[in-house]
């Protein structure tokens, strides 16, 4: 797992990629919990992740849930992943994270 | 502006949040966790070679692998899964009574277990994987599965004839024909679940390859991102499963985290011919499946720690390291002899109230030494089941037909004397099935059944356990035994030697390894190592043989090697302790009835003759004997028999010390004891004890089982070992 924050980009991108699994938690965790501590409007590509597990769907989903109650405006940058969409299926999670309309 | 990585880390699996979180710990949970299972598998797969119509066998061997593909792929070994899900498969078939059993297919499993096993062991760096060979199983295990492999003619002889087989046909037909139901599964994992390395979605997923899921996450306790465990599951499911699979099979899905979570499997009272309301109501409705569970009855299981086998007495049980309870039983024994030094202060202070709690601590260390060392006690039935596969392989590499038969399973003995009784067990087996049992053409010539037994048992004989093997087999050669320890130099060809001396040789370092012997006598490879090693756990060797007939090796072996219930008693100054179990009785013993013996070492109790061995004069003690003397009967292998002391001073809990190097040849003496004042005290072993004393006198040609008191004591140089400790310990 990878996660970059690119600022050339307004507002500026999270661009996360690879594996979101268990493995991967903690530093997606602690890279999510960065960029939301900003408060700064993000944008979250998530076309590079190649899979999922519920900890990613977790993560994913608080990251998106945490940053609406708070009123900073995180929105997907990209397609939304085969993957992320397969997972959250297959979990039957009950929306797929950043499923929205694309920024 | 540009693009900046706010962390490193790419790629490399690694769990960061809590100290427990460590991949290589889960690997070595599993590697344990899937050597048991092996070891189940294994017993298993050979028992259905014998019994290949029991249906509840091939659901142990299909559960045992499915768990070992589950766990294997949960923790990385995702080889091995992809190995083993060939064979679960092949094993699914058959529980589906859509293949049969076969020899074949047994063989097959066992040469795939030893590959599994190769793998999981593979990673820890002890065996080796062959990837060709895994190639040829999986692809003959394909072809068993497709029924292109050709069935072996006892198997396919023997299902029309049986009337299991029928009835298991009609099982398999049945379940071909079982009408899908619909389940109610509720699944909420506990917090541990995924930081030991399980995914939801990979449940859900299996569950999916099953029928028709329909599942719905719960994740209103979800935190905000700053409060959350990363690694913690807060979502629940409900689901609907359509199949006609079982209720067993839908939890085999679990198998793996039952322990982890509240599993809820609800059968509902309709076919999936009625399920898709049903379905839709159960999801709209949360209060459905409590609904349901009243009515229906319900399968629920939750937090039971169920493992893969069938052994649901395990349910209850806590897995520890070994060294743990080494570590208590090693404390429990350094507070048995500090409890020794409080009953010795309190008995010199004479005061009541620390004679009391001296009493309550003596009590309560007492029970508390039961019960560690319980902690230890272990069946001896997975030592036992291991060697099927022996004998199994053994016999078809040496075209012999045996059977093992096993008795005592049961029998509990404390795990270092289990770890290190291995190698003795697998060394006499070896020799019984190489040398000692003959060929079936052999054995039908001389009007024996072509099958050959080897029987292993168990059994506790007060503080010792006997643990025998025998085999059906053409017995040891005594003559031919006799002329090769003549030709060695051990005898001289006049002596007069027992069947017990004459078997003695055979354990002789050196005269074992001699091939020419070992075919002569049946009996011989690696039985110096044998010996060696039950020597070292305080045990004896007995051999006994027929010609024709067979042979019985019995290994005496203490129940446990730390702390034992002890007689103390003194001689002179020294202080000796005989282990209570093997203590019958206690009784005077005048100078008038020594003389009235008339030299002779035997004393009359109760009308029985009972021998006895003077310990002044075995261990020649120069100090004068008293004027009564207690006579302390104990039971041998050879009859009851008295070991004389001067007293008796009460009995202790004692905790073995190992004597050490120096003394280890000294086998009439099986360790040492710090007694409460400081003092040391050596264990005797009775049973050596009057053995050896037997054996001189045999040697000396007079053959009464004990010694007279005329100097016929042991070797100078034993009795200088002995003597020495002895003396320094009553010094002190």
């Amino acid at each position: 797992m990878e996660g970059i924050l690119d600022r050339s980009t307004t507002p500026a991108t999270l661009r996360l990629s690879g594996d979101l699994e268990i493995g991967d938690a903690g530093e997606l965790h602690a890279q999510l919990l960065e960029v939301l501590t900003s408060g700064q409007p993000i944008q979250v590509a998530l076309e590079s992740i190649t899979r999922v597990d519920v900890t990613g769907l977790q993560l994913l989903t608080a990251a998106e849930g945490t940053a609406h109650a708070r009123g900073t405006a995180w929105v997907r940058s990209g397609a939304l992943p085969d993957c992320l969409r397969r997972a959250a299926e297959d979990a039957g999670w009950e929306r797929v994270p950043f499923a929205g309309d694309a920024a | 502006m540009g693009t900046s990585p706010i962390r490193g880390g790419c790629g490399v699996k690694e769990i960061v949040t809590g100290k427990g979180n460590n991949p290589e710990a889960f690997r070595a949970a599993f590697r344990e966790e899937a050597r048991e299972i092996l070891v189940d598998l294994e017993a298993s797969l050979l028992e259905l070679n014998e019994r290949p119509e029991d249906a509840q066998l091939v659901g142990r061997v299909f559960r045992a692998l499915h768990t070992i593909k589950g766990s294997g792929a949960m923790f990385g070994f995702d080889d091995l899964a992809a190995f083993t899900h060939n064979l679960e498969n092949a094993f699914d078939e058959v529980r589906k009574g859509r293949l049969a059993v076969t020899v074949e297919l047994v063989d097959l499993a066992l040469s795939a277990l030893d590959q599994i096993r190769a793998m999981v062991e593979t990673q820890a760096g002890d065996a080796a994987v062959d990837p060709d060979l895994c190639a040829k199983i999986l692809e003959r295990v394909r072809r068993v599965t497709r029924g292109e492999e050709p069935q072996d003619e006892r198997a396919t002889a023997a299902t029309p004839a049986s009337q299991e087989s029928e009835d298991r046909a009609e099982r398999g037909n049945n379940m071909l024909e079982t009408p899908e139901r619909l389940w109610r599964i509720a699944f909420a994992p506990g917090p541990e679940l995924m930081r030991n390395g399980a995914d939801p979605l990979l449940l859900l997923r299996e569950l999916r390859q099953m029928g028709g899921l329909e599942a719905r996450a719960h994740t209103e306790d979800l935190p905000p991102l700053d409060e959350m465990d990363p690694v913690r599951c807060y979502a629940r499911w409900e689901m609907t499963l359509t199949t006609a699979e079982s209720a067993d099979a839908i939890r085999d899905v679990f198998i793996f985290v039952e322990d982890a979570c509240d599993l809820t499997i609800d059968p509902a009272e309709d076919t999936a011919a009625e399920a898709a309301p049903a379905r839709a109501s159960a999801l709209d409705s949360p209060a459905a499946p409590a609904a349901m569970s009243a009515n229906a009855p319900q399968e629920k299981r939750s937090g039971a720690g169920r493992r893969a086998t069938d052994k649901p007495e395990t349910a209850a049980s806590l897995r520890v390291p070994a060294a743990r309870l080494d570590a208590l039983v090693d404390l429990v024994g350094e507070l048995v002899t500090v409890q020794a030094r409080l009953s010795e202060v309190a008995a010199r202070l004479a005061d009541a109230d620390v004679a009391a709690v001296s009493e309550e601590i003596e009590r309560l260390t007492s029970a508390l030494r039961e019960n560690s060392m319980t902690l230890r006690m272990l069946p001896i039935r997975p030592t036992f089941e291991k060697f099927r596969r022996l004998v199994h392989d053994l016999a078809r590499d040496l075209g012999k037909d045996v059977e093992l038969t096993v008795e005592g399973a049961e029998t509990e003995l404390d795990k270092t004397v289990l770890d290190a009784l291995g190698d003795p067990l697998m060394h006499l087996i070896r020799n019984s099935m190489d040398h000692g049992i003959e060929s079936p053409e052999a054995r039908a010539a001389a009007g024996k059944p072509r099958t050959a037994r080897i029987h292993l048992s168990a059994r506790h004989s007060g503080a010792s356990v006997l643990i025998g093997v025998s085999d059906d087999g053409g017995g040891i050669d005594t003559d031919a035994v006799r002329c090769r320890a003549v030709e060695r130099g051990l005898v001289t060809p006049e002596a007069v030697l027992t069947e017990q001396q004459i078997y003695s040789f055979l354990l002789q370092p050196g005269f074992s390894t001699a091939r020419e012997v070992t075919d002569l006598s049946g009996r011989g490879v690696g039985m110096d190592v044998v010996r060696q090693r039950v020597e070292s756990l305080r045990g004896t060797i007995d051999v006994a043989s027929r010609r024709g007939e067979g042979t019985t090796v019995t290994l005496r072996l203490p129940l446990t090697l730390a702390i034992i219930d002890g007689l103390l008693v003194a001689v002179g100054d020294a202080l000796f302790v005989l282990p209570l179990a093997s203590t019958l009785e206690c009784i005077e013993l005048t100078r008038e009835e020594v003389q009235r013996a008339n030299g002779r070492q035997v004393a009359n109790v109760r009308g029985e003759i009972v021998p006895y061995i003077r310990l002044r004069q075995y261990f020649a003690m120069g100090t004068p004997a008293p004027e009564r003397e207690q006579i302390m009967v104990v039971e041998s292998d050879e009859g009851r028999c008295g070991l004389v002391v001067d007293r008796v001073l009460g009995d202790c809990q004692t905790v073995i010390r190992n004597l050490g190097r120096l003394y280890r040849h000294v086998q009439v003496v099986s360790g040492a004891t710090i007694l409460g004042n400081g003092a040391v005290a050596l264990i005797l072993d009775p049973q050596r004890l009057v053995q050896e004393a037997a054996r001189a006198k045999a040697a000396a040609g007079r053959p009464r089982p004990c010694p007279s008191g005329s100097g016929s004591s042991p070797p100078q140089a034993k009795t200088t070992e002995i003597v020495s400790p002895g003396a320094e310990a009553s010094s002190r």
